[in-house]
């Protein structure tokens, strides 16, 4: 019932996070298509009709492409060439190459450009080290029969920006040269497609267009009317007078309704406004997300200091000494020192088992092996003891005795696999189960511990989730905050009184298992069973150890010498390392995850 | 017709051989039948894919599939004009030379190059089962994540193409398939191991060769994995082998990576300098490019990319409804995959699992490399993503944790505990 619970809850909280992060999009910077700052057009119209134009293009933000794209006018009969183009890098104007079609290579971005005919209209495509989505284009380009000539007057005319463009530009400035000098009045210039700017017209022969801004669905069209023996040398597009036909068209322009150009303004304005409140909303959520993600790691610190505090105020003074390790479970000291058991616990356990007279232990060779003693009494022994003979039980070979070599494992079939494996975890968990039976929490510890144990998986989640949603750093702190927190929840077992006593106590053996002198006095008892020793030894990782304890036989006159049993040199450490190292590679792979 | 044909006789044979690799990889596996047929099914979906692709024309379809496939034609013509493999000339990759290569023997043509590719990405999902048992996963859930990956719909498009995508997925796979192999298998012969070493060394080289920074992130993860195991079980072979991953990057860096750091698109290279004008310029673009950008919006960018709302935006499948609705679901889909792969991730680190911290370091170490250098446009980092699915897919299980928690919180003494908090 609990764990159904449980169930629920975890689902109702996975699908929370799910429906927020596929609303990930809230949290970026609102869509949008190009930017442009800055534009400047400048125009030369030459006697023959043919135009250079210069265009110098600052974006802002590049519509989230990896390329600046300009959409170059291109009408009946008129020519296109692109001369050279430009961007502007580190204080000065880098040339940029010119892709064939469909070549596609390496040093695209390097800085190239391809252009593609498109009807009546050319598409640039820039390439180039184009950081933040800005970049400055300079663009030179040329058109062949450009200007209508006819009888009476010439005509400039065209679209300088496309209706179609979906892309903002602020201050946009077009300058066109006549082929020459020549008084203001006897030049009409005139544009369409945008409902704010301003033209001028000096006796230069300049015309001067100035366009605040643009918003996508608006156009910009210049048409410049001029005497039609400024282009001489162009060739007549038709020989009647067009003068009159020019008047006609401004009036019907400047009468016709302009609703969607209203429209369009109405419509970048709306945008403008969803924008502006998308990136309120982002930032708040991005100010909510720094306090939540402060305040989580806040609160994971103090349950860490409270949990400390509640550990210490909670303990019991526990008399434990290096005298009392041999009622100790060898598997057991392990758990405590290492947090698992493994191969070492199980190798620890048959020693301690062989000291209580349940395993027999032999020595041919240089190879330990283990048999199970004919006069066992299973009924004397506790739940882990009697999980570990079963297991003994299960790996012995016909002749009885167990040689923990990697041959015999290998060979086993995936049955036996499986059995063995059972009652390996069957032994580990009755060796956990009876060490957390010895070391109980306080209610208070418990409750400290659980809290830190779910607080610490929540505010991990939180640290992986919330910065990469939010794209904020202060919600990374969670991580580190909640891992710390949950491994200090999990570990409060060791900080106990039961634990730190037991702990400290075999810290104390392992100093005298590696110390070169043994003051009699300070030894225990019971490591003069060699067997309970060696348990020990290997469960404090000092069997290669073991060799020092020879020098005791001279200290103890006793009856139990330390080299009663086994020679307890070079040799047998060497066997005893062999031996944990084929048990350690197939214990490994039983131990469950 | 000739042609069609020609096609088809490919296509059965590529089937065949994800058959028998399959009978091969998966032994002992339950449902090793299913397993397979469903892989020929992710295979045929490749094959669809690919005819679509290809609707226009091989010599017209892609951007860097159809450089590859120009530039094999001409490496399968020097071939036919008895220019020794070792004198071929060639560009941008190795790749290009092994489908050139096919070429020669074949003969020209992007679809069968295509159908190899999709042969070499169905064997990634076969050794990432492999890795996911290996990483001590039940059947049930090994094969689940190398099905997952094969109907990945990104990765048909990526590892369908003539690009050099499904090789990088490979060798990252097999370098890291090797690794587990060395570091759990039972019964080391010093020989077996030693060659083992070498391969992963030779393949970390080979990578590089394919993208420039995958020495570092491969390094990085194969040396917190090995330090970690050396820590754990002491072993010299554990030491040998982080030893010939340290030295085979340094090695790297100072041939391989140097020299073809310039030609490298995907890193901003700053167009001023021109030729071998001093390599410290080209480490200053790079740096400059990363401290220009806004690290965490970086992150982010690269890891949830393309968001929902910029699907229709991608190029290559703008109005297209069908493909925009594939990609969203796959995008819905990634975004579980990154959550449930956050458990994952915590049980690793928890249990202080060396390989899986490995490849938990590669991960983060490749995001990191993308999402600083790379370019910021959604289709890019779609693209680039791609080759950490895999690995992370087999972080994405959510119960390892759970459970762990659950048998935690649900202990006896805790359950009395709160029962005598009630009370």
């Amino acid at each position: 019932m609990r764990n159904r619970i449980i169930d629920k809850v975890l689902v109702v909280c996975i699908s929370f996070v799910i429906i927020l992060t596929t609303t990930v999009g809230a949290f970026d910077k609102p869509i949008q298509g190009y930017q442009i700052s800055q534009y400047d057009i400048k125009v030369n119209i030459f006697k023959d009709g043919s135009l250079d134009i210069t265009e110098i293009v600052d974006f802002t933000f590049l519509g989230n492409s990896n390329n600046a794209v300009l959409l170059i006018d291109k009408q009946e009969e008129e020519e296109i060439e692109i001369k050279a183009v430009y961007t502007y890098y580190k204080n000065e104007w880098i040339e940029f190459e010119k892709l064939a079609e469909g070549e596609w290579g390496a040093n695209v971005f390097n800085g190239t450009y391809s252009e593609i005919q498109e009807g009546n209209l050319v598409r640039l495509k820039v390439y180039g080290v184009f950081t933040k989505q800005q970049a400055k284009i300079l663009v030179r380009y040329s058109v062949k029969n450009a200007i209508k000539r006819y009888n009476d007057i010439a005509v400039y005319d065209r679209n300088h920006v496309q209706r179609y463009w979906e892309g903002y530009i602020s201050n946009l400035a077009i300058e066109i040269h006549l082929p020459g000098a020549i008084e203001s009045n006897k030049v009409k210039s005139y544009l369409h497609g945008v409902l704010i700017g301003e033209k001028q017209v000096t006796d230069s022969g300049i015309v001067y267009y100035t366009i605040p801004n643009t918003v996508p669905g608006e156009y910009v069209e210049a048409r410049v009317v001029f005497p039609q023996y400024l282009v001489g040398n162009a060739a007549k597009t038709s020989s009647e007078k067009y003068l009159q036909t020019i008047l006609e068209e401004e009036k019907e322009y400047l009468e016709s309704d302009k609703s969607d150009l209203l429209r369009a303004r109405e419509n970048a304005a709306k945008e403008e406004g969803r924008r502006a409140a998308q990136e309120k909303q982002k930032k708040n959520l991005q100010i909510f997300s720094i306090i939540v993600s402060l305040l989580g790691s806040f609160l994971g610190i103090i349950t860490i200091y409270r949990t400390n505090k509640v550990l210490k105020t909670g303990e019991k003074q526990e008399s434990f000494t290096v005298e009392d390790i041999a009622v100790m479970n060898p598997a057991e000291a392990l758990l405590l020192t290492k947090g698992k058991t493994g191969a070492r616990g199980i190798l620890a356990g048959l020693f301690r088992l062989s000291a209580r007279g349940f395993v027999e232990i032999s020595v041919k060779n240089d190879e330990l092996s283990f048999r199970i003693s004919e006069n066992l009494e299973p009924g004397l022994l506790k739940a882990p003891d009697a999980k570990l003979l079963d297991l003994l039980g299960s790996l012995v070979n016909e002749d009885g005795f167990y040689r923990p070599s990697i041959k015999n494992i290998t060979d086993n079939n995936s049955d036996d696999s499986d059995r063995i494996k059972k009652l390996y975890n069957k032994w580990n968990r009755s060796i956990r189960k009876e060490h957390s039976q010895n070391n109980i929490l306080t209610d208070e510890q418990l409750y400290y511990r659980n809290l830190g144990l779910i607080l610490g998986v929540i505010l991990f989640v939180a640290g992986c989730i919330i910065p990469v949603m939010a794209s904020i750093w202060s919600g990374y702190l969670m991580i580190p905050v909640g891992f710390i927190l949950f491994n200090y929840a999990l570990g409060m077992e060791k900080k106990t009184a039961y634990s730190a006593s037991r702990i400290k106590a075999l810290g104390q053996l392992k100093e005298l298992f590696e110390s070169h002198e043994h003051p009699g006095d300070k030894l225990p008892q019971w490591i003069f069973d060699i067997n309970l020793a060696i348990g020990f030894a290997i469960a404090l990782g000092v069997e290669n150890r073991l060799s020092l304890l020879k020098g005791l036989e001279s200290d103890k006159n006793n009856s139990m010498s330390i080299n009663s049993k086994y020679l307890v040199d070079e040799s047998f450490e060497e066997a005893l390392g062999d031996l944990l190292k084929n048990a350690e590679a197939v214990f490994t792979e039983y131990t469950e995850t | 017709m000739i042609f069609m044909f020609e096609n088809l006789i490919w296509m059965l044979a590529i089937m065949a051989l994800t058959a028998v690799s399959g009978i091969l990889l998966l032994k002992n596996t339950p449902k090793k039948r299913l397993i397979i047929l469903l892989a020929e099914l992710a295979l045929i979906l490749r094959f669809v894919f690919i005819f679509i692709a290809y609707s226009n024309g091989t010599e017209y379809s892609g951007t860097d599939g159809l450089i590859y496939h120009q530039i094999a034609k001409d490496i399968a013509a020097q071939l036919k004009s008895g220019v020794p493999l070792w004198n071929v000339e060639y560009e941008y990759s190795w790749y290009t030379v092994l489908m050139g290569i096919q070429y020669a023997i074949f003969g020209v043509n992007r679809y069968a190059a295509s159908f190899v590719n999709s042969f070499i990405s169905i064997l990634t999902g076969f050794l990432l089962m492999k890795i996911a048992l290996g990483m001590n996963y039940s059947h049930k859930k090994s094969s689940l994540i190398g099905l997952v990956y094969l109907f990945f719909p990104s990765m048909i498009v990526w590892t369908g193409d003539t690009r050099k995508e499904s090789m990088i997925f490979f060798l990252i796979m097999l370098i890291w398939y090797i690794t587990l192999k060395v570091l759990k298998e039972k019964s080391p012969s010093i020989r077996k191991n030693v060659l083992a070493i070498a391969a992963v060394c030779l393949l970390m080289w080979l990578c590089t060769l394919l993208r420039i920074y995958m020495i570092y992130t491969l390094g990085i993860g194969l040396v917190a994995c090995l330090m970690l195991y050396y820590f754990k079980r002491r072993q010299r072979l554990h030491l040998l082998f982080l030893f010939a991953v340290v030295i085979t990057c340094i090695v790297v860096t100072f041939t391989t990576v140097r020299l073809n750091f310039r030609d490298y698109h995907a890193l901003s290279i700053d167009a001023t300098k021109s030729g071998d004008e001093d390599l410290e310029h080209e480490f200053d673009s790079i740096f400059s490019t990363i401290l220009e950008k806004d690290i965490p919006d970086a992150i982010n960018g690269f890891l949830t990319k393309p968001h929902l709302d910029e699907v229709p935006l991608i190029t290559d499948i703008a109005a297209n409804p069908p493909a925009i609705l594939i990609v969203r679901l796959e995008m819905v889909f990634w975004y579980v995959c990154l959550i449930i792969a956050v458990f994952g991730v915590m049980y690793a680190l928890i249990n202080m699992d060396p390989y899986s911290i490995g490849l938990l370091f590669f991960i983060v170490a490749y995001g990191m490399i993308n999402a600083l250098i790379c370019e910021e446009v959604p289709d890019t980092y779609y693209r680039y993503r791609a080759t950490i699915i895999a690995p992370l897919l087999l972080f994405a299980d959510y119960k390892l944790l759970i459970n762990k928690l659950k048998a935690l919180l649900l202990r006896r003494d805790s359950l009395e505990s709160i029962r005598r908090l009630k009370k």
